[in-house]
């Protein structure tokens, strides 16, 4: 009798790739292209000189060393200090006003319709938003806010850096607001209702019920908008350009001009990346006093 | 508009170019203010004469001209988007520019020297009769980087309706230019008119000046008889005495109270606007504002001005000297055409800018846009130009800026400085120290400190 074949499978040698990678690669694929190859690239260009002509000629430190004896970085960074603050107040503030008043005090659909209505700068193409703020700042007796008060304001270069706050401050602070309405709203109404009986007036309510249970939610406003403030300018660029003679002019627009309007690449790469490292600085900072750790323990399954 | 009317016509030149046997297609880009339009409309002219040029040699060669026409205010973020275009490999084979960013266009490699072209052609397109002068302002490191495409003046204009306000005779305000001229008229009796002006309620300000960096900026400095480039060493020079003198002229107009602090942040709009509407009685301007005032509808109540309401209501003259006695200026800043690295056939490009020299295209361009011609011998029209003919006297008192590498540093650090001292954040003695530190921090021996 003839032995009957036996078919042995022949072991495949086993690829193990764990199941989550394909789902990454794309992400990842997308993540070195955008985010990972422009910081290498701006390290990079950060030691070189590059101006118009764009050679990369590598100086070492130099961009660094120029950026400490830079006459302008002072002014620079005092207005991004006054510039973030005052903002992150209105941000911070305003929205938490708004989320309680539109949540809390008014009724539902009222509120709804008063949210909308603040967001609709949000949903405005930043250049359209920074012209109707021209408008309404324009120098002139034809400007909005000169024809409310009768008198010629040249607002923009009077209070250069008060009227970038409050550009941005309004835009920004909707976003506080939509993250305090959603986290009000989750707040079980028991709470609120046990506090009534027992007698407690709609401020002592907001005070020692609604506050403390928006602090997980205040420190991501907090220190989202605070990154947030430090990197962004357009709405500056667009309104003030930075001026007049650089007195609204805060650090990521410096590094911007300095880049894009002057052509010295290479010191505006500098510029950016001292103001990188400073962000992180920041956000170690805020995440340390806001107890980021205990947060990240209660989500995973305290 | 404008873009309109130049996507016709290069449908129909592509139309017409169908048609020949085969077709070069020359790429161009030009700038400038709306009625400069005639950088573009030139070369697609020049593109016919070529073609029959070419035709007449014998190569059935078809000429295909696309040019692209911007309105610049802002010429850094026009430079930026050039020199992208170049680094895409899309840069146009021609690009129009003012002469003074030769240097920093050849120093980066984007841009080809012209001197065997120049020579080939010398006598064809009898470049003899050129200004040689306008030929000299497109040398860079003793190379022709480009071709002249028109020059004008840096006059004042001044409001003649106003002066008769303020009971000046007929005779008086003709004489105005000559006393100009003459040393006899300077700098602070123009801001003493202004300011008697402003507080008689004639009109809203004394002086206006132009909001954007500019050569008039570096004029002022000339003015105080500053330099700006040292002729030996080719470097550019930061005269102290001159400078300061400018800065402090700045900052006398805001405390006289004849030029707004925020002059940098006017729109030019409201600028021509209150110039044309007499609100404003000296303004900074140059020869081709007198043609613009005529296309570009800036008066409420006229829209465009008709030049008989110029002639009747504005005049022009130099640049005040600063001392009695002294010398007034102006200033031109010579266009020119460049050839590009990427241009894959450059003598044909040159023939092309070379053949907007012609007599018929320059007294096109220059009657439509207010500049001046670029050559000696011009057709009849342009030498019937009334206001051309007043305005020409004013070349023999012309200075211009500096071909440099890093000029538009030190252009933008100058106005900065300026800026500062009129909205009154820096005195000018600041202003000055800030400016010195800043230009030897980042030009270093490229500068020379003077004073």
């Amino acid at each position: 009798m003839k032995p009957k074949r036996v078919w042995r499978r022949k072991r495949a040698i086993p690829i193990r790739i764990p199941p989550h990678i394909p789902f990454l690669l794309p992400f990842a694929f997308l993540v070195t292209l955008f985010f990972f190859v422009p910081v290498v690239l701006n390290i990079l260009l950060a030691f070189t000189d590059m101006d118009f002509a764009m050679h990369w000629n590598f100086v070492g430190l130099k961009n660094y060393f120029r950026f400490f004896t830079d006459r302008i970085i002072p002014k620079v960074l005092l207005n991004t200090v006054i510039y973030v603050t005052a903002t992150l107040a209105i941000n911070v503030g305003l929205g938490l006003v708004l989320g309680i008043l539109s949540t809390y005090y008014v009724p539902e659909n009222v509120g709804l319709l008063f949210r909308a209505i603040w967001l609709l700068p949000r949903m405005t193409p930043p250049v359209v938003y920074a012209l109707l703020w021209l408008w309404v700042l324009d120098p002139t007796e034809y400007g909005l806010l000169n024809m409310l008060i009768g008198q010629n304001v040249n607002w923009t270069m009077q209070h250069p850096l008060g009227v970038v706050i409050i550009v941005n401050g309004m835009v920004g602070a909707s976003f506080g607001m939509i993250i305090f309405s959603a986290a009000i709203k989750s707040i079980p109404r028991d709470y609120i209702m046990a506090a009534q009986v027992d007698g407690a007036s709609n401020w002592q309510i907001v005070r020692r019920i609604i506050i403390p249970l928006l602090r997980w939610p205040l420190m991501f406003v907090t220190s989202w908008q605070t990154l947030s403030l430090l990197t962004s300018y357009e709405y500056i660029l667009l309104v003030t350009d930075g001026g007049p003679f650089y007195k609204s002019e805060v650090w990521s627009l410096y590094a911007y001009h300095t880049a894009f309007s002057h052509q010295l690449y290479g010191y505006g790469a500098a510029i950016a990346m001292v103001l990188v490292i400073v962000a992180i600085v920041v956000t170690m900072i805020m995440l340390k006093i806001f107890g980021f750790r205990r947060l990240m323990e209660l989500a995973g399954g305290g | 508009m404008n873009r309109w009317c130049v996507g016709f016509l290069i449908a129909a030149m592509l139309g017409f170019a169908g048609l020949a046997a085969e077709t070069v297609e020359i790429t161009a880009w030009a700038s400038g203010s709306p009625v400069d339009a005639t950088r573009c409309l030139n070369l697609y002219l020049a593109g016919g004469y070529l073609e029959n040029e070419l035709d007449a040699e014998g190569a059935a060669l078809g000429i295909d001209v696309t040019c692209q026409y911007t309105h610049v205010e802002d010429w850094a973020a026009y430079m930026r988007r050039f020199r992208l275009a170049f680094e895409a490999g899309q840069a146009p084979w021609i690009f129009a520019a003012g002469h003074e960013l030769i240097g920093e266009l050849a120093d980066a490699g984007l841009i080809i020297p012209l001197d065997e072209y120049y020579e080939k052609y010398w006598d064809k397109y009898e470049l003899g009769d050129l200004y040689q002068p306008l030929i000299e302002a497109c040398k860079y490191q003793g190379k022709l980087y480009g071709f002249p495409q028109d020059t004008e003046a840096r006059p004042v204009y001044f409001r003649k309706d106003v002066l008769r306000k303020l009971g000046w005779s007929e005779e008086e305000i003709e004489a105005l230019p000559e006393k100009v001229l003459k040393g006899e008229f300077t700098l602070d009796d123009m801001i003493a008119v202004a300011k008697e002006a402003v507080e008689k309620g004639l009109v809203e300000w004394g002086i206006y000046h132009r909001p954007s960096p500019g050569g008039y900026f570096h004029m002022i400095t000339m003015a105080f008889g500053g330099i700006l480039q040292d002729p030996e060493t080719g470097k550019l020079v930061l005269d102290k005495n001159a400078i300061l003198k400018n800065l402090q002229f700045h900052a006398r107009l805001v405390a006289e109270g004849v030029t707004p602090a925020a002059m940098t942040q006017t729109s030019w709009r409201s600028i021509h606007k209150a110039v044309v509407e007499g609100k404003v009685l000296f303004w900074f301007g140059g020869t081709w504002h007198w043609a613009e005032w005529q296309r570009v509808a800036y008066h409420g109540e006229l829209g465009t001005l008709p030049e008989e309401y110029e002639w009747e209501n504005l005049g022009f003259m130099l640049v005040p000297a600063a001392e009695k006695g002294g010398k007034p200026v102006t200033q031109s800043h010579p266009f020119v055409y460049v050839v590009t690295k990427q241009a894959e056939n450059p003598e044909l490009a040159f023939r092309l800018i070379a053949l907007t020299a012609k007599p018929d295209l320059v007294a096109k361009h220059a009657l439509g846009s207010g500049h001046l011609s670029i050559r000696k011998t011009n057709t009849a029209e342009y030498t019937s130009w009334k206001f051309g003919n007043a305005v020409t006297y004013m070349l023999d008192y012309t200075t211009t800026i500096p071909n440099h590498a890093r000029w538009s540093v030190y252009h933008r650090a100058v106005y900065d400085a300026i800026q500062a001292v009129e909205t009154g954040a820096m005195s000018p003695e600041e202003a000055l120290a800030w400016l010195e530190d800043k230009l030897t921090k980042e030009l270093g021996d490229e500068l020379i400190v003077k004073g």
